[in-house]
């Protein structure tokens, strides 16, 4: 008795409900999940991979606060962009005290602009998407 | 996925001649479930031996390198002791189809999307992706000081496996790395099974125990550390146990490697190898102590290259006794924290708390090396809270249920098989 006890206490009944769940609304749901407080990142990050080479350094741009804060959003940012960009380097523009990180926007061939469109010195436009920008540094 | 099946069906062939010249005594499904956590093992060795040779990773050098390794260990493991791995009776069958079922609604699960742990995209998915662009170990990119944010210092045998599936796919597909969660987990069951059978020598019994493990070895924490480190961690207990009971030095020697393995796993898989000393010196098994040698030779080397490459820990960041000795002064703290997150499943908990109450005189008797490996595990994860840098709030929410998910197959598999041998025990004395 016990041990059925112990056996229906653990059970997870999920692994039998998968079976009969719509799969594919599913696998869209689990697909955005951890990109879901920045809708269309997921999408604007694999547009930037598409557009970047093997290498390339790439700083992350967003105004995603009006304090541009680390924890106000911009942590969430870097932490989802390097996985879709492994292979390139991903620089912050930020560091976790808030500081502006200048010497990683010198070392950037791009900037991906997230929900932005920013006008940087010695960086033309080269992509334009429905969630941000993709800039070239200017040879 | 017939890539990625494919170098899981290489892993397991390979797996097969390793398990048999590690462990003699391992038969039936002990010997496939073995043979899957040994093959995910070799072939993800072989990337990191490929890789401190400077050989670029492509499909011929795997497939040889597994080959090296698989055929030699397979010549001398042909010349072993076949033990006799027939199961007699049926009465194993439903809870058997019941496993697989729920394998399979794992493995659906688990392959439905690309994998969405955060931990997946922020550590384990992520190096394994930058190794696979990389095309072996980047240690560059281990050692930037902007990547402590990804643990660098966390073992590599995980993100390793993962780029086993891309190497024989020769592309990056991420929706298949949660197969190598669906094999640890089939891995593990099927130890448990024949371990189970051995000991209840009962079809049925073996199939409820193994059924009642699947939502423990098929952890929810898709393409992440756990399910790996569930799966070497209760196999290296689980033999070890086998081994010292039924004086199989060899059984106890294939437990240590698992142990290793669950190093090369995570970190808490280094502390699970001294908690096992530790459970063994309590036993009076010195020698079986020394045993343990060959969970050392499998996690040395990469503790070496971690700190050659002074790859930082953040656990160990300056400051540790002084962390220590303030978070001693306020116990509350922890306590509160463990409180508040609450590991859910309240049904199993009281079943596993009843039970070893019912079960005590067999449990101190019979399993004192497990319990007391994992009360000494549980010591080393509060003790970790204790030298946290984090917030201790913080730390507890975001780890607590998973550290305690590494203790509870083993814990669960000992009081079901108490249990058993209680009912097994006492049903012909009511006879008579």
């Amino acid at each position: 008795m016990i041990a059925l006890a112990i056996a229906i206490g653990a059970f997870e009944p999920f692994y039998l409900r998968i079976f009969t769940l719509d799969r594919t609304r599913q696998a869209a749901l689990l697909t955005e999940l951890p990109y879901r407080k920045l809708p269309g990142l997921r999408q604007f990050l694999l547009d930037v991979r598409a557009r970047t080479q093997k290498g390339a350094v790439i700083a992350m741009f967003a105004p995603l606060t009006r304090t541009r804060e680390w924890e106000g959003g911009y942590d969430y940012l870097y932490g989802r962009a390097l996985y879709p960009l492994a292979g390139r380097r991903v620089v912050p523009l930020l560091d976790p005290e808030n500081r502006f990180q200048p010497q990683n926007l010198a070392e950037a061939d791009y900037v991906a602009a997230y929900h932005a469109g920013p006008q940087i010195e010695g960086f033309v436009e080269v992509w334009r998407g429905p969630s941000g920008v993709l800039l070239r540094r200017a040879r | 996925m017939t890539p990625e099946l494919v170098a899981i069906l290489i892993a397991c062939v390979a797996g097969v001649a390793v398990a048999w010249l590690l462990d003699p005594d391992a038969a039936g499904s002990q010997l496939g479930g073995e043979a899957i956590l040994l093959g995910i093992a070799t072939s993800a060795g072989v990337l990191f031996m490929l890789s401190m040779m400077h050989i670029p990773w492509s499909r011929t050098a795997l497939v040889t390198g597994v080959a090296i390794v698989a055929l030699p260990c397979g010549w001398r493991g042909a010349r072993r002791r076949f033990v006799d791995g027939r199961v007699r009776g049926y009465g194993g069958i439903p809870f058997d189809l019941l496993t697989v079922i729920l394998l399979a609604g794992y493995a659906l699960l688990a392959t439905l999307a690309p994998v969405w742990e955060f931990d997946f995209l922020a550590d384990w998915g992520l190096k394994a992706r930058t190794f696979w662009e990389a095309g072996g170990i980047d240690w560059a990119f281990l050692e930037h000081p902007l990547h402590r944010i990804v643990h660098p210092d966390y073992p590599p045998l995980l993100p390793l496996a993962f780029d086993v599936l891309a190497v024989m796919r020769g592309a990056w597909n991420d929706q298949a790395a949660g197969l190598v969660s669906v094999a640890f987990a089939a891995g593990i069951l099927l130890i448990v099974h024949r371990l189970a059978l051995e000991e209840t020598d009962s079809p049925a019994a073996a199939g409820f125990i193994t059924a009642a493990l699947v939502p423990f070895a098929a952890t929810p924490w898709i393409g992440i550390a756990e399910g790996p480190m569930v799966a070497y961690g209760t196999a290296g207990l689980l033999l070890v146990r086998k081994g010292i009971q039924r004086e199989l030095p060899r059984t106890v020697a294939a437990g240590a490697v698992m142990l290793g393995l669950a190093a090369l796993t995570k970190n808490e898989g280094l502390t699970l190898i001294v908690a096992a000393a530790v459970a063994l010196i309590i036993e009076r098994r010195f020698r079986d102590v020394v045993r343990l040698w060959p969970a050392l030779v499998v996690v040395v080397p990469w503790l070496l290259l971690r700190s050659f490459h002074a790859l930082p820990t953040d656990l160990a960041e300056s400051g540790v006794v002084s962390r220590i000795i303030e978070h001693l002064g306020e116990p509350q703290t922890i306590l509160a924290a463990i409180r508040k997150y609450p590991l859910g499943k309240g049904l199993f908990w009281i079943g596993i708390v009843a039970g070893m109450v019912m079960t005590i005189r067999t449990l101190l008797r019979k399993e004192r090396f497990v319990l007391v490996a994992l009360l000494t595990q549980l010591a080393f994860y509060i003790a970790a809270y204790l030298a946290s840098p984090h917030d201790i709030g913080w730390h507890v929410r975001w780890s607590w249920e998973r550290l305690v998910a590494h203790l509870t197959p083993a814990l669960t598999y000992v009081v079901l098989v108490a249990l058993i041998a209680r009912r097994g025990v006492s049903e012909p004395a009511a006879q008579s």
